[in-house]
C-alpha cells in the first residue's frame, strides 16, 4: 500500500462534482468572482495536495483523508450551516474568544462590520470542530454564508488536519515538543544567540503563538498576516518556527542584552516581524499583487521570493525574513535538526512513507503492537508517535507524492538509510529521521497558492484565537474508529 | 518571625491564574500602565510584565506571569506557579462558573507550593453591576474558607487594582512590620445602590489570615 506513496502520483481526486468547491463561487461577483475561481482551481490541481485533501475522500490525500473519509463525504452551504450550529465541547471557548477577535484584522471599519465578521468567523470555527466531530444535527440557521466564507471553511478544515494538525490537538504537548526545535535551529542560524537564550534556561513557550496562530497573534494589520498565510501555506508546516528563528537572529541585538529568563521571554512574546514603516509598505505590494501572486518557483528556486518586493522599506523587511527563514529550512531542514546515526538493525529496503493506516495507528497510540512489526516502528516509536510525528510526517507523505513542502535537492547523508535515531534522545529524533526517509523524490517544489484574501481575513483570526479549541472535534473518538 | 533581608530590589514573582476572559490581562495592564483597552485577544501561552513599586520603606520589582485561561494551556502553568511567592486567582464576578472554578485553581497552587505561597483571589468586573452572580460576601466567604486574601476589582473602571497590588506587596515575605504601620488605601464599590462610589476607607472585613 505504502509503496503507493512513495512512487506514485498522489491519486486524482475521485471526482471533482461532489467536491463542494462550486458553491463556494455562489454570491460572488467581479474580482472577488475571478478569485475565487483561481483558488478553486488551484484546489482542484495536483499540485495543492495538502489543501485539496479536504475536498475529496480518501485517494491518498494524507492521513487528513481518512479523518474525512470517517467523518463526511461532501458538503454544501446546507451541511457548513447545520455544522455551523451544532453545540460542541469548546463552544464556550470559541464565544469568548470570538468575542475579543479580530480587532487588529479589522481596522478601520465599523463596529458593525466588526461584529458580522465575527458571527462569519464564529460560525466557520464551530463548523470546523462539527464537520470532524460529526454528530448529530441541528436546525437550518438563517444566516447565509457567502462564498468568500464557504472557501475559508473548505480551507480551514483541511488545515486543521495538515498544517495545523499538532496544533488542535487536545493536549499542547505535541506543540511543546516541535518548539523544542527551536533552540536547535538557532544554534544553526545563530550561534552566540543560542548560547545567550540557553544560558537564560528559557523554556520555548515565547513561541507557542508563532506556531499555532501562524505568527497572526503578533501582527497588527491584516497585510503582513496575509502574506504570512500565503507563505506557510506553501511551506513546510514547521516553517513558522523557522521564520521565528530568523527573526531572532534580526533582533539579537536587542535579545543579547536581555539578562534574565524573564526578560528575555518577554522580549521574545513581543518579538515583532514588521516594524510599523514595514508594515505600510507590506500593504501597498499586497494591494498591489491581488488577486493573485503567484511564486512558482520550480526547481531551486529559492532567488523567485525576492524580486517582487520592491514595496518593501529597507531594513529587514518582511519579505527578506520570509527569504531567510526558507533559506534556513534548506540549509537545516527539519530531520537534519536532531542528531541522526545510521541505523542499527537490517536496514529496510524500501523506505516507505507512513501510510494513513499506519497515521491513524499511531495518532491512536494504543495500537503500539501493530506498529510494532514495521521495520523501524518499535513499540516506542508508536507511543512516540502521536505527540510529534503528524505534521512532519505528513509532510513527507505528501512530498512523496507531489506535495508541496520545499525539499532540499541533496539529500542529507543519513538519508534515507538513517532510521534511528540516538537512544538518549526523545522520539523526536526518531521521528523526524523518520520522517526523512519518506523524502527519497529530491524535488524542490514550491508551489504557491497565493492571495487567498477573500479567506485570509477569516483564516488569521481564526488562527489567531487559537485554534486550538479544534482539537478534540479533529482528533475526537469519530475519528478514531 | 525574623524578616529575610532583602536587597533594596528584591525581586518577587506573581503568577496570574484563573479561566477565560475573567480579566486577568486587563487588571495587570491597568496596573502597569493605568489603562484599559477593550481590544484585547485572548492570552496564548503565558506572558511576562514587571513592574517597580516604591513602597514607604524600601522597593520591590514585581515580576508579572499572566497565564492564559485556556484549558489547553494549563499544562504549561505548573512551573510558573512553583516559582511564584504570590498566586492571584482571577474569577469574573458575572460568571458563576469562573467563581466556582478558583476553587480548582488555588488547589493546583497548593499542591505546588503548599502554605509557602500567598493567594489572593479577585473578583473582577465589579462595574458590571448588573450581571452579577456572585456577591462580595461569597467571595470573601470562600476566600476565608480557603485562607486566602480577597478582594474585588474593576479593571475597567481601575477600582481596586492599586489597593490589590498594594495589599499584594504588603503581604511579600518581609514586608509584615511595614503591614502593620500601614493604612490600606481602598476603594469600596457600594453594592447597594447602583451606583459605583469611590471611598477612602479600611478594606471591608476580607481576610487579613495571612498564612
Amino acid at each position: 500500500m505504502h509503496g503507493m506513496h512513495l512512487n506514485g502520483q498522489m491519486s486524482k481526486p475521485a471526482t471533482t462534482d461532489g467536491d463542494g468547491l462550486d458553491s463556494l463561487l455562489e454570491g460572488l461577483t467581479g474580482s472577488d468572482m475571478q478569485t475565487a475561481k483561481l483558488i478553486v482551481k488551484a484546489l482542484r490541481s495536483s499540485e495543492v495536495s495538502v489543501l485539496r485533501g479536504g475536498m475529496h475522500q480518501g485517494g491518498g490525500g494524507g492521513d487528513g483523508g481518512d479523518v474525512e473519509q470517517a467523518a463526511d463525504g461532501p458538503w454544501d452551504a446546507r451541511r457548513y450551516l447545520r455544522w455551523s450550529e451544532q453545540a460542541h465541547r469548546d463552544s464556550a471557548v470559541v464565544e469568548v474568544d470570538v468575542a475579543r477577535s479580530l480587532w487588529a484584522f479589522t481596522r478601520g471599519q465599523s463596529d458593525e462590520q466588526r461584529e458580522a465578521r465575527r458571527r462569519q468567523l464564529k460560525r466557520l470555527l464551530n463548523a470546523v470542530v462539527a464537520s470532524h466531530a460529526a454528530h448529530g444535527s441541528s436546525p437550518d440557521g438563517a444566516a447565509v454564508p457567502d462564498g468568500g466564507e464557504l472557501l475559508t471553511f473548505a480551507l480551514l478544515r483541511r488545515l486543521v488536519t495538515s498544517h495545523l494538525r499538532d496544533a488542535t490537538r487536545p493536549s499542547l504537548e505535541p506543540v511543546v515538543q516541535l518548539l523544542g526545535l527551536i533552540p536547535h535551529l538557532l544554534a544553526a542560524a545563530d550561534p552566540p544567540l543560542a548560547r545567550h537564550l540557553a544560558g537564560a534556561g528559557l523554556q520555548p513557550f515565547f513561541a507557542l503563538s508563532w506556531f499555532i496562530t501562524w505568527w497572526a497573534h503578533e501582527l497588527d494589520d491584516l497585510p503582513p498576516a496575509s502574506r504570512l498565510f500565503d507563505f506557510f501555506l506553501a511551506s513546510h508546516p514547521l516553517m513558522p518556527l523557522y521564520l521565528g528563528v530568523v527573526a531572532m537572529r534580526s533582533q539579537r541585538a536587542a535579545l543579547l542584552t536581555c539578562e534574565d529568563m524573564p526578560e528575555l521571554h518577554s522580549a521574545l512574546t513581543n518579538l515583532k516581524l514588521v516594524s510599523p514603516g514595514n508594515a505600510a509598505a507590506a500593504a501597498a505590494t499586497s494591494a498591489a499583487a491581488r488577486p493573485l501572486r503567484r511564486f512558482a518557483s520550480s526547481g531551486g528556486g529559492a532567488s523567485a521570493w525576492g524580486r517582487s518586493d520592491g514595496g518593501f522599506a529597507a531594513g529587514m523587511s518582511l519579505e527578506q525574513l520570509l527569504r531567510e527563514a526558507q533559506d534556513l529550512w534548506r540549509a537545516k531542514p527539519p530531520h537534519t535538526v536532531v542528531p541522526l546515526r545510521p541505523a542499527r538493525g537490517p536496514t529496510p529496503r524500501v523506505h516507505a512513507s507512513p501510510t494513513q493506516q499506519q497515521l491513524r495507528r499511531r495518532r491512536t497510540a494504543e495500537s503500539a503492537a501493530s506498529a510494532g512489526h514495521r521495520a523501524h516502528g518499535r513499540a516506542e516509536d508508536a507511543l512516540q508517535a502521536p505527540t510529534l510525528s503528524v505534521c512532519v510526517a505528513h509532510a513527507a507523505q505528501l512530498e512523496a507524492a507531489t506535495g508541496l513542502w520545499l525539499v532540499p535537492l541533496e539529500p542529507p547523508l543519513e538519508w534515507p538509510g538513517a532510521m534511528c535515531a540516538d537512544e538518549g534522545r526523545t522520539g523526536l529524533a526518531r521521528l523526524l529521521s523518520r520522517a526523512s526517509s519518506a523524502l527519497t523524490n529530491g524535488r524542490s517544489r514550491s508551489a504557491l497558492l497565493s492571495g487567498a484574501l477573500l479567506a485570509g481575513v477569516y483564516v488569521a483570526a481564526a488562527v489567531a484565537i487559537g485554534y486550538a479549541t479544534l482539537s478534540r472535534g479533529a482528533d475526537g473518538s469519530s475519528v478514531q474508529q | 518571625m525574623s524578616g529575610t533581608t532583602t536587597s533594596p530590589l528584591a525581586k518577587y514573582k506573581l503568577v496570574f491564574l484563573g479561566d477565560q476572559s475573567v480579566g486577568k490581562t486587563s487588571i495587570i495592564t491597568r496596573f502597569m500602565y493605568d489603562k484599559f483597552d477593550n481590544t484585547y485577544q485572548a492570552t496564548i501561552g503565558i506572558d511576562f510584565l514587571s513592574k517597580t513599586m516604591y513602597l514607604e520603606d524600601r522597593t520591590v520589582r514585581l515580576q508579572l506571569w499572566d497565564t492564559a485561561g485556556q484549558e489547553r494551556f494549563r499544562s504549561l502553568i505548573p512551573s510558573y506557579i512553583r516559582d511564584s511567592s504570590v498566586a492571584v486567582v482571577v474569577y469574573d464576578i458575572t460568571n458563576r462558573q469562573s467563581f466556582l472554578n478558583t476553587a480548582r485553581w488555588i488547589q493546583e497552587v497548593r499542591t505546588e507550593r503548599g502554605n509557602d505561597v500567598i493567594i489572593f483571589l479577585v473578583g473582577n468586573k465589579t462595574d458590571l453591576i448588573d450581571k452579577r452572580q456572585v456577591s462580595i460576601e461569597e467571595g470573601d466567604a470562600k476566600a476565608r474558607e480557603l485562607n486566602v486574601h480577597f478582594i474585588e476589582t474593576s479593571a475597567k473602571a481601575g477600582l481596586n487594582i492599586k489597593a490589590l497590588f498594594r495589599k499584594i506587596a504588603a503581604s511579600l515575605p518581609g514586608m509584615e512590620s511595614v503591614t502593620q504601620n500601614k493604612q490600606e488605601q481602598m476603594e469600596e464599590v457600594k453594592l447597594t445602590t447602583s451606583t459605583v462610589t469611590l471611598d477612602a476607607k479600611p478594606p471591608p472585613p476580607a481576610s487579613t489570615c495571612s498564612c
